[in-house]
């Protein structure tokens, strides 16, 4: 096997040939907005807000199961919001402008950079790198510093705009490199 | 142990496919939108007797 097919069969995604009826752990979404700031003023309200091409979706699979089960009952498993990651075009990300407008580009990367392998071999705690054995999704970035809510009910209504479920192992991955960096502890230096 | 079957029901519908081509520039957009209303306000959360 010469290096271009070892290439090809490494893969960090899978995704679910059928999408299931509820939102899951590692699910992909495209076209999420969330809300920074609304300002009432005098007759008018001024809304910021940033939309963001892809987000995944990071609760636990349980919690997410018996909130969805226990709709319609008197249960304490009811989800307010769901944090849910932007996930970005790693192509986009080695450009260094994968933030757009919303914050300064960083220096560009290449695919033979030390760090950059590291990244594509998931070796770096901060990102998550997702490479599908589809040729309908693109690689993408999640970069587990940046994370947010949403809305339960609104992402319900946005169900939609889900790219793919995330395969099991392959969520479960997610979902634990996550919760290891941001459980992680910054010693100071002398 | 058991073996593993998958709980989820699923949905008829496969999962979206993507024009990679045309996402490769896709990246957040900070939007922001002034909306005029006629300044009257109505709160949904109190109750109104009719």
């Amino acid at each position: 096997m010469n290096m271009r097919q070892q290439e090809k069969l490494k893969i960090s995604a899978k995704k679910l040939q059928n999408n299931p009826a509820r939102i899951c752990q590692g699910d992909i979404f495209e076209n999420i907005d969330i809300i920074e700031s609304y300002e009432v003023k005098k007759s008018s309200i001024v809304l910021e807000r940033i939309n963001f091409p892809y987000v995944i979706c990071l609760n636990q699979e349980c919690d997410l199961e018996n909130d969805f089960d226990s709709q319609n009952e008197n249960k304490d498993s009811h989800l307010l919001h769901l944090a849910i990651a932007p996930a970005f075009i790693f192509e986009q990300y080695l450009t260094g402008k994968h933030w757009g407008d919303i914050f300064f580009p960083n220096n560009p990367q290449k695919r033979t950079d030390t760090t950059i392998k590291k990244i594509m071999d998931n070796e770096i705690p901060r990102f998550h790198y997702l490479k599908f054995p589809d040729t309908d999704l693109p690689e993408l970035i999640v970069d587990f510093k940046h994370f947010f809510t949403i809305n339960r009910n609104t992402l319900y209504t946005q169900l939609d705009n889900r790219l793919c479920s995330l395969d099991v192992l392959f969520k479960e991955k997610v979902s634990q490199r996550f919760s290891y960096y941001i459980s992680r502890i910054g010693l100071p230096e002398y | 142990m058991d073996d593993y079957i998958n709980p989820l029901p699923e949905q008829s519908v496969f999962s979206k496919t993507l024009d990679v081509a045309s996402v490769k520039q896709s990246t957040p957009k900070r939007i922001k939108i002034e909306y005029e209303t006629t300044g009257k306000i109505k709160d949904f959360s109190k109750k109104t007797s009719e």
